[in-house]
């Protein structure tokens, strides 16, 4: 195994590689720079806009826009898919009655139903928040079912017979034992909201990263659009890295055990 | 003990009988099984691979109902799985979200039990196996040993007064083997619990058991009860001596050749 400072430095030397050929072939006229806007003008448009913003709403407020939309429709689908999951793990008559509808609604394009939302619930920000809902709940609900499922028989055998009751069983056993899967799920749903709100963002919103591209690339901005694919996926690898330290504390036995 | 009780029927499979499945394809795993033995026995169960051992140990456990007949503890039908029956499988089956004191105190905990007395408890028998070093520990950060070791300790932390084991010892190199089979004995033997005992291992049988009971296959049933002095014996408990004696190895090698007869018939 690599030694982690050994590690980060390759990382950044790689991200550093990357950067100077970029600006080079911009540099020596291989490509235009209004089409390729080289690193350097993207960190001049960056400060622009850290500065003075970006068509009336600052930076602060495009991230947080994204932010918060997606951190708020990736908690109601875990609110609600944990639970549904785990219900649906544990009753046979449950999964029997719901299996086809979850499966129905995972492999379907979240964004075909944004138009469907936006005439539902209008324009602002329940619509998008309903639709990254949407996104999330089914990868996150199958995913705790799955775990529930995978529960090792032995487990349970052993805390019945060392006198647990049912809700203890699931309580005890049960529960702890899923949460390596449901965070699985819960990453591979983050990823998924995150990309969507981008998005929903595209097609409809006043604010937000997403929004702030689409508006750039009216203008021709193309540094603009490049300052927020930047920034879009620091903020991604920003989430899913928390979620992942997240993940390393609560569930410490994972590929121990 | 419950009054009307034969001594000898603390424990006993009445007739018992276990099918799976259905129709053509439905397997006899048990066949009119019945078998009594007394509160303190130590009983090993030993047959060649699909003899039913651990079916017949599972309608014991609560864990499966019998097809025909009955089981039962102390004159009382088995219902369910109960905390007066610990189990000890070949895999430890520990909580790896628990350490390893929380995994000792699992039964206790559940059951309401109070945290002090508890705590003796667990702190006890962590003692008493040696593990008491590696309480705030997980059980992914223990030996395989360890770990047996811990889930057997997890057990009798709940005091059952039936300990069921089902090839505890299978997964353990040879000399952790011997060592965790003489620490079971001396906690047999300190404790006068009753013990229900399932090995491939004749030899393991031969020195721990009181009693060793010979099963066969296709269909499940018990072909011969063989009480076995040495688990009793007195004085000297060397356990390579008492292995390598001439009347263990004879029992040991009578009981071989009902099993290797299996095999060729």
């Amino acid at each position: 195994m690599l030694r982690s400072s050994f590690r980060f430095w390759i990382g950044t030397l790689s991200v550093l590689l990357a950067l100077i050929v970029w600006q080079g072939v911009v540099a020596v006229g291989l490509a235009p720079g209004t089409l390729v806007p080289p690193p350097a003008s993207v960190w001049l448009a960056f400060l622009d806009i850290l500065r003075h913003g970006y068509r009336d709403t600052t930076l602060a407020e495009d991230v947080g826009a994204t932010l918060g939309r997606a951190l708020a429709g990736f908690g109601l689908g875990a609110l609600l898919g944990v639970p549904f999951g785990l219900w649906l793990g544990m009753s046979r008559r449950a999964a029997a009655a719901f299996g086809w509808i979850v499966q129905f609604l995972r492999p379907l394009p979240p964004l075909s139903f944004l138009v469907l939302l936006i005439l539902w619930l209008g324009l602002g920000e329940a619509s998008k928040i309903a639709l990254l809902t949407i996104t999330a709940f089914p990868i996150i609900t199958s995913a705790s079912q799955a775990a529930v499922r995978s529960v090792p028989n032995l487990q349970i055998a052993v805390a019945r017979s060392l006198g647990a009751t049912s809700g203890q069983v699931f309580r005890h056993v049960v529960l702890p034992a899923s949460l390596p899967m449901i965070f699985t799920g819960l990453s591979i749903a983050l990823a998924a909201t995150f990309s969507t709100v981008v998005a929903a963002e595209l097609l409809a919103a006043n604010d937000g990263l997403g929004w702030m591209v689409l508006s750039a690339s009216k203008f021709l901005r193309n540094d603009v659009i490049m300052v927020g694919i930047v920034l879009l996926g620091l903020l991604g690898m920003a989430l899913s890295r928390l979620l992942l330290l997240l993940d390393r504390r609560v569930v410490h036995w994972r590929g121990r055990a | 003990m419950a009054e009307g009780i034969p001594a000898a029927e603390f424990v006993r499979f009445a007739d018992v009988s276990v099918v799976f499945g259905r129709g053509a394809a439905s397997v006899q795993a048990l066949q009119a099984i019945s078998l009594s033995f007394a509160k303190g026995d130590f009983v090993c169960i030993v047959g060649p691979s699909g003899c039913g051992k651990t079916t017949l140990m599972q309608t014991l456990a609560g864990f499966l109902r019998p097809s025909t007949g009955a089981v039962s503890v102390d004159g009382q039908p088995i219902a369910g799985p109960g905390p007066d029956r610990g189990v000890v499988f070949q895999q430890p089956a520990l909580f790896p979200w628990r350490t390893v004191e929380a995994n000792a105190g699992f039964g206790p905990e559940m059951r309401g039990i109070d945290p002090a007395q508890r705590r003796a408890r667990v702190e006890t028998w962590l003692a008493r196996v040696g593990l008491t070093e590696f309480r705030h520990r997980y059980p992914y950060e223990l030996s395989g040993g360890m770990q047996q070791r811990l889930a057997i300790v997890r057990a009798l932390v709940n005091e059952p007064v039936l300990l069921l084991m089902d090839e505890p010892f299978g997964a353990l190199d040879a000399l952790t083997r011997e060592k965790m089979q003489e620490e079971l004995h001396a906690v047999w033997r300190t404790s006068g619990m009753t013990v229900l005992f399932i090995t491939h291992s004749v030899e393991e049988a031969v020195y721990l058991g009181t009693e060793v009971v010979v099963m066969s296959p296709r269909p499940g049933r018990i072909i011969e009860r063989i009480a076995a002095p040495f688990a009793r014996k007195e004085g000297d408990r060397d356990i390579r001596a008492i292995k390598s004696s001439p009347a263990f190895v004879a029992m040991r090698e009578r009981i071989l050749g009902l099993i290797w007869g299996m095999a060729e018939g």
